[in-house]
């Protein structure tokens, strides 16, 4: 699953032992992005995965200093080969994200 | 057709639109998706559109929706509170979140074109078997729903399945509802009039887990309700 490459061992580890004491009947596991072995149906717009809009959206309303459920992702795509853009909707304007695929904010600005 | 205007990116008050009470589960089957899913077909190595006629000639021969849309537990990076609903209504998936970066992942089906919203709810009642009430405009135009104007019990034939969790905003019904369905292959598609549908056994585990005032966040890129967009 790609997320281990951006959480410490430790929160890995923890992740692990809460896997597997998960009763899950029935569940698989995967990546967030829906990313299975093959594929046999897709999203038809290449849209951020939900949890780095999300991510984008709580980063950005730290730096502007506003409520979290003041801001909110309402567009997304890709940005260049590793990361996407998130265009957040924040008090009084927008916002745009750019988030790579490791979960790390790049920068937040204005629109 | 606009029901309720987004105010500071949460729904505003519903109008006085109780009338499109429980629209959501009787959307034409043949309605245009924006953003709809694709299938890849094997025999002339390409994506195509997944129609709800794909959607149901793929259920039928396998007897469930794509492994994709299956309920699983996937990693999901989020500062969110355990508990908390998150609808990429885009990618056609809910995910409640767990602890330590964990999320179960469900398909659904949701609102078809120009019924899309997105916003931030919560739970705000959870109902087993609903009750479901068809709109006067439904009624108008179907003899069939017109006999269930005053509701129909639930049960297996109703169209809002085994449970329905109601979405409120500002301790108010929003009218849009995450409930189950009798339509399990139309999972993955944009079909309904804004409610997110899921089939009866992951509704069913869903319920179970989702506590009332829970929050919901609701992703759908091209929605038409945000304001100022």
């Amino acid at each position: 699953m790609k997320h281990s490459q951006t959480f410490p061992r430790t929160v890995r580890i923890a992740g692990g032992a809460a896997l597997l004491g998960l009763a899950l009947a029935g569940c698989n596991t995967s990546g967030s992005g829906g990313q299975t072995a093959q594929p046999t149906v897709r999203a038809g717009a290449n849209t951020a995965p939900a949890d780095l809009q999300l991510l984008c959206a709580s980063t950005a309303a730290q730096q502007l200093q506003v409520e979290g459920d003041s801001v909110l992702p309402i567009n997304s795509g890709p940005s260049g080969g590793n990361a996407y853009q998130v265009t957040l909707t924040v008090p009084n304007g927008q916002a745009v994200c750019i988030i790579d695929n490791n979960g790390m904010v790049q920068s937040v600005t204005p629109a | 057709m606009t029901l309720f205007q987004i105010s500071k990116w949460k729904m505003a008050k519903p109008a006085a639109a109780a009338a499109t009470l429980i629209a959501c589960v009787m959307a034409g089957a043949a309605m245009a998706q924006t953003f709809g899913t694709q299938i890849y077909d094997h025999v002339n190595k390409r994506w195509v559109p997944y129609t709800p006629q794909a959607a149901v000639r793929y259920y039928r021969a396998h007897g469930k929706t794509p492994e994709e849309f299956q309920r699983q537990l996937v990693t999901f990076r989020t500062a969110e509170k355990p508990g908390t609903i998150i609808i990429d209504g885009d990618r056609h998936f809910l995910y409640l979140v767990l602890p330590n970066f964990q999320a179960i992942r469900y398909g659904i089906g949701v609102g078809r074109d120009g019924f899309g919203w997105a916003g931030i709810v919560e739970v705000g009642q959870k109902r087993e078997w609903p009750t479901w009430t068809p709109p006067a405009e439904m009624i108008a135009r179907d003899p069939e729903a017109a006999k269930w104007k005053n509701g129909m019990p639930g049960g297996e034939d109703n169209p809002l399945g085994a449970r329905a969790m109601y979405l409120y905003v500002d301790g108010r019904d929003s009218i849009y509802r995450i409930h189950g369905t009798t339509e399990p292959w139309s999972i993955g598609l944009n079909i309904s009039s804004g409610c997110i549908r899921m089939n009866n056994e992951d509704v069913i585990d869903l319920y179970e887990r989702v506590e009332v005032g829970a929050k919901v966040i609701v992703l759908m890129q091209g929605a038409a309700l945000y304001k100022g967009v």
